[in-house]
């Protein structure tokens, strides 16, 4: 084994050390019964828009990209196509093997020792978000006046008080 | 979308499989050093956890102040981490996390 490939092998497990946290926090936000309404453009959204813009961006188009990368790399290392192409498909096969399996090795391991514990800060992150959160008959309201329902029951009640008033007025 | 993420799973799971057959064994005693590494950060690193949460907290607080509205949709949307959906679901999330990190580091080396 080279000293380079033994210092990645340190630098990815330090690595995976600081970075498998986020994940929790990204867990919470997908499984959260919270959701933001913006009453100006009408959308309801999760919450955390930013960390998931983050995480889509950069893991999202960040690993095809670094494909990309890695498959051109080795063409101009090898200055062969296929060769090149089978060199990249060597380490991303190794890459994606060890963190495929360490991954779900992983999760089994977190759902049989760690499930409460997650279950406990998605309580607490909705319990803290429960201090902000509006009350289900303004949200109602908010939402009737989203989809257009109040205006025309309020052009209705107008129509009929106008109605009555020119009745009485007769 | 839940079976969505379990498919995706069970796709990520099968060719990382795949993947370490053509490897061999380097890959498989690696995995397990990183499977070591990903317990050990979210089971000890809890801080880094709570810190992107109250970041999380402080945006949608922000985004009341500028007059958005934070609903409590009901349960029947909520995941909860008991059962293989929400197992899968959370590999799926450490997976692609890791993946371009490691991948980067290793085209380095």
């Amino acid at each position: 084994m080279s000293l380079k490939f033994a210092l990645a092998l340190i630098g990815s497990i330090i690595l995976s050390l600081i970075v498998s946290p986020i994940s929790i926090v990204y867990w919470i936000i997908y499984n959260t019964k919270i959701r933001i309404l913006d009453v100006r453009s009408a959308l309801v959204d999760r919450p955390g828009k930013l960390l998931r813009i983050f995480y889509k961006v950069v893991f999202g188009f960040g690993n095809l990209i670094a494909i990309l990368y890695i498959i051109m790399d080795a063409i101009r290392y090898t200055n062969d196509i296929v060769a090149g192409t089978a060199l990249a498909a060597i380490l991303i096969a190794f890459v994606f093997g060890s963190v495929g399996l360490g991954g779900f090795i992983a999760s089994i391991l977190i759902f049989f020792l760690e499930r409460n514990k997650i279950d406990k800060a998605l309580e607490d992150f909705e319990k803290t978000m429960s201090e902000y959160s509006t009350k289900p008959e303004e949200a109602i309201q908010i939402l009737k006046e989203i989809i257009g329902i109040q205006e025309a029951i309020s052009e209705t009640e107008g129509n009929q008080e106008s109605a009555s008033q020119s009745q009485t007025e007769n | 979308m839940k079976n969505i993420s379990k498919i995706m799973g069970a796709c990520l799971l099968a060719v990382s499989v795949i993947s370490i057959y053509f490897t061999g064994i380097s890959s498989l005693l690696m995995s397990l050093a990183y499977a070591a590494s990903m317990f050990v950060g979210i089971h000890f690193l809890k801080k880094i956890s709570e810190f992107i949460t109250s970041l999380c907290i402080k945006e949608t607080t922000s985004i009341r102040k500028l007059g958005g509205k934070i609903l409590f949709v009901s349960d029947k949307y909520k995941g909860k981490f008991t059962s293989i959906n929400g197992t899968l679901d959370f590999y799926t999330k450490l997976f692609l996390m890791h993946f371009l990190l490691f991948l980067l580091l290793f085209k380095a080396a």
